[in-house]
């Protein structure tokens, strides 16, 4: 086992169980309920160390009801509140719901379309393939989307997500069958949306959004696991497009509407925490229950706009490959939700709330959650990495539903701030690099675009090694960049 | 003290840091730090007044809900502002309450364009202090 050196007061604190698990023991600060247990490498703990990931692990250790442990995954890095990167399961009955501990991105998420098209046959259209995308899916600020929504219509989508994609022709049945919870959170009820919500996502749906949302052309570059690759119908220098957004104006704004109303709440609840992003409330209480469908019905418009967008870049597809081109959804993952799920704990089957703040449900083979097309092989997961480098399909193992509630990363994590990114680089070159790599990018905002450069993440082979390395889950295929779409 | 802010750095997103002699101005100053990280506030004229009225239960949430309230307004309704006046700053009790008016123009794709996407505001370390010849605030962003 390697010792962890950092030359940081963690040192000190961090007790190391193997070469891929740290933990903060709760005698560390006063308040926390459970231990900090962080999934990650000597490698990737160096810069963790440096900023306020592990002191916001520990702080979330702290929330009434939080069960087993705090956890935060190996693309751990400083959030608001919440580590991104951080898992925190709740006792059904009398745990807490922190609608930090899910973030303004309500089911912010990623999902993998797969194509019969090979990267080899693509590469004289590769660049027309990217204009057409471009075209096809508004990203960045200023656009609307193509689908023109009535007030009854966004309530439905608030209420159903993808089944109201279905209904109007954005969905088949499989896309339905191949997304986390059918594409449908239950409970949600468009009542408890405000207006400011809906007027902000009215006419954002099918749009990509900006920061680090994408669409990103790839091929598969490697296959790990050739018979769950199979049966996933992967093959080698596939052509896939990976869609990374969430609920866009809509989510942030539900937010943004509980935290203006936290302070009154977790006084009324009697609830003192070191940080007002942990803003939290009882799940049985009248706000918690009014908050998880609020939720709700941002993660299921969150659902129809991945969907929706999906429709549209299958039709760009189309158009320059022709109708015959097969596109199949492999799997939508959300990860930025809290969800009820039952999970062992102390050896008995338990009713939790599972909070995923920038980390993914890996659920496998035999869950009785998956559909019959994962049962023998386990829920593909989705790891998006930077857009020079690598993305991942990966499949979650019994281990991780013992350890981690079923959880692991979400991506790799940002290394660099958006200042230091953007330090030094322009876009005309970043676009360059890029493109001497073999990788076509476009984007709507020079910035936006350096502040992506795939320098100012952590090195994805090593997140995903460190999942692996813990046993949380198995490599399937590395997905290779060929072309980008940032918002 | 001139009012005046300058950017701070987030390992993933980004925040401000404020100041001004007195709180109005303050809050003031915060709002053209936020459309500053949206926009080319120089971009932006001045011919469409409004004015609104904010509460908050404490200095920091009533600066949550300035802030946002001004975000809601790019985002819903496509508005930036370039000026901010303060008109009314007053607190009872535990409510904090501030009107304020503003004059600005919509966005323009076709003359603007957006800087940096600004999903929301937090409480992240959100802070307003007294300084020797003022006020400052810190606030940061989600990106």
């Amino acid at each position: 086992m390697n010792k962890l050196r950092t030359s940081t007061k963690w040192d000190a604190i961090i007790q190391q169980i193997d070469d891929y698990r740290y933990l903060i023991p709760r005698t560390y600060k006063s308040g926390m309920l459970v231990d900090a247990k962080l999934i990650s490498s000597p490698e990737l703990m160096q810069s963790v160390c440096h900023d306020l990931s592990i002191e916001q692990a520990a702080n979330v250790a702290m929330l009434p009801g939080i069960l087993t442990n705090s956890l935060a995954m190996p693309d751990m890095h400083q959030g608001y509140g919440f580590p991104i990167g951080g898992v925190a399961a709740m006792d059904a009955e009398d745990g807490v719901v922190s609608p930090g501990g899910v973030g303004f991105d309500i089911n912010c998420g990623v999902r993998l379309l797969i194509t019969s098209l090979r990267a080899e046959e693509i590469r004289q259209q590769l660049e027309d393939l990217v204009l057409e995308l471009y075209k096809s899916v508004p990203a960045g600020t200023g656009s609307a989307g193509p689908v023109k929504l009535s007030e009854k219509d966004l309530d439905e989508i608030l209420e159903t997500g993808s089944s109201w994609a279905m209904k109007n022709g954005y969905a088949t049945q499989k896309d339905l069958d191949h997304t986390e919870e059918f594409g449908h959170m239950p409970n949600a009820h468009a009542v408890t949306i405000s207006e400011r919500a809906k007027k902000r996502g009215i006419s954002q749906l099918a749009t990509l959004g900006s920061g680090n949302h994408f669409l990103e052309l790839q091929r598969v570059q490697q296959i790990f696991e050739p018979e769950i690759a199979e049966s996933f119908g992967l093959f080698a220098d596939q052509v896939c497009l990976m869609i990374h957004c969430g609920s866009r104006g809509l989510g942030h704004q539900v937010c943004t509407d509980f935290l203006a109303r936290s302070k009154s709440i977790m006084s009324k609840y009697q609830i003192n925490l070191p940080d007002r992003e942990l803003a939290c409330m009882p799940i049985n209480s009248d706000e918690g229950k009014e908050y998880l469908s609020a939720m709700s019905c941002a993660a299921n418009f969150a659902f129809a706009n991945r969907q929706c967008i999906s429709h549209f870049a299958s039709n760009a597809i189309k158009k320059i490959f022709g109708q015959d081109t097969e596109i199949n959804l492999l799997y939508d993952v959300a990860h930025n939700m809290a969800k009820f799920e039952k999970h062992q704990v102390d050896g008995q089957t338990k009713k939790v709330l599972v909070h995923r703040k920038g980390a993914t449900r890996a659920f496998p083979a035999g869950h009785a959650d998956l559909v019959p097309a994962f049962q023998k092989t386990g829920q593909p997961v989705i790891i998006p990495g930077d857009m020079g480098r690598a993305s991942y399909v990966l499949v979650g193992t019994e281990k991780a539903l013992e350890e981690s509630f079923g959880s692991v990363c979400h991506g790799a994590g940002r290394l660099m701030s958006r200042t230091q990114a953007r330090k030094g680089r322009v876009a005309k070159d970043v676009i360059e690099d890029l493109r001497k790599a073999g990788v076509i990018a476009k984007a709507t905002s020079r910035e936006g675009l350096t502040e992506e450069v795939p320098e100012a993440y952590k090195p994805i082979d090593q997140v995903i090694d460190s999942v692996q390395g813990a046993g949380l889950a198995k490599r399937v295929t590395r997905l290779k960049p060929i072309g980008v779409i940032k918002g | 003290m001139k009012p005046g802010f300058s950017f701070l750095d987030h390992p993933a997103d980004m925040g401000f840091s404020a100041w001004a002699e007195s709180l109005p101005e303050l809050y003031a100053t915060c709002a053209r730090a936020l459309t500053s990280t949206l926009v080319d506030i120089e971009s932006v004229g001045k011919r469409l007044p409004m004015t609104v009225e904010l509460h908050g239960d404490d200095l920091e949430t009533l600066m949550f809900n300035w802030l946002s309230e001004i975000l809601y307004l790019f985002d819903a309704e496509r508005i930036f502002f370039s000026e901010y006046t303060v008109t009314r700053f007053e607190n009872i009790g535990d409510d904090y309450h501030m009107q304020v008016d503003l004059h600005g123009e919509k966005y323009n794709e076709n003359t603007q364009q957006v800087k940096t996407y600004v999903k929301a505001i937090t409480f992240h370390q959100l802070a307003i202090k007294l300084i020797e010849d003022g006020f400052q605030a810190q606030v940061y962003l989600d990106i």
